[in-house]
């Protein structure tokens, strides 16, 4: 299963390199990570920062809060999240099969 | 809001004032004014829903600032925005208020009317 993501990560990076040229100009940088698995896919980060975004951010965050507004209105649903700090601000973007942060 | 102080006052005119400040922002669907409980303590929703939102959300908020807390360095949670299909709530944690904000979203995500 995994080999068709990473296949499909590929083909979708190729396409799209133009919008990670231009999100990289401005974010510290970007992490993608496989719903399924919660598996690290793609990032410009080193692994160990990436790794944990995915173990914090993507694996327990971001479901907590996708079940918070499911909690509160069955029909709803969560489509994009924002954490800001003082010095940083992480933009999660989850999508059907994967889940896009980045960091400002 | 207030800069944070090393014991600052969230007297109850305070909250009457964020409350009312709030209110005139066009787009506001709801405030949720909570102590640093959580408990709510000045609500523009009914006691149910006030109650079902206190206590979802500010376990967000907690697990949030967790989270930032484990980071090196440490960082202090300023702003939560969720945007939802129908709503975008707004979250701001203070030195001991949490003002939760539940507008209109204003871009077109899927293209969704409030």
């Amino acid at each position: 299963m995994s080999k068709i993501y990473l296949k499909a990560m590929e083909d979708v990076v190729q396409r799209n390199t133009d919008n990670t040229n231009r999100i990289t100009e401005q974010a510290q940088g970007f992490v993608v990570s496989e719903n399924a698995g919660d598996s690290l896919l793609h990032t410009s980060f080193d692994l160990t920062t990436a790794q944990s975004i995915v173990k914090h951010l993507h694996a327990s965050f971001l479901k907590l809060a996708q079940s918070c507004v499911r909690d509160l209105d069955t029909d709803d649903k969560l489509c994009f999240l924002r954490v800001k700090t003082r010095k940083h601000e992480f933009l999660v973007s989850p999508e059907e099969a994967f889940t896009v942060t980045v960091v400002l | 809001m207030q800069e944070a102080e090393t014991d600052p006052k969230r007297t109850k005119s305070y909250v009457e004032e964020v409350f009312r400040k709030v209110q005139e922002k066009p787009g506001v669907e709801d405030i949720l004014i909570m102590n640093h409980s959580g408990v709510p303590v000045k609500t523009s929703m009914d006691r149910q829903e006030g109650l079902q939102y206190a206590c979802l959300y500010d376990n967000l908020r907690e697990k949030c600032q967790a989270f930032l807390s484990k980071m090196e360095p440490a960082q202090n949670l300023t702003l939560l925005r969720v945007r939802t299909k129908y709503h975008e709530v707004l979250i701001t944690p203070d030195a001991k208020i949490t003002v939760l904000v539940v507008q209109n979203a204003k871009d077109t995500f899927l293209n969704i009317k409030g």
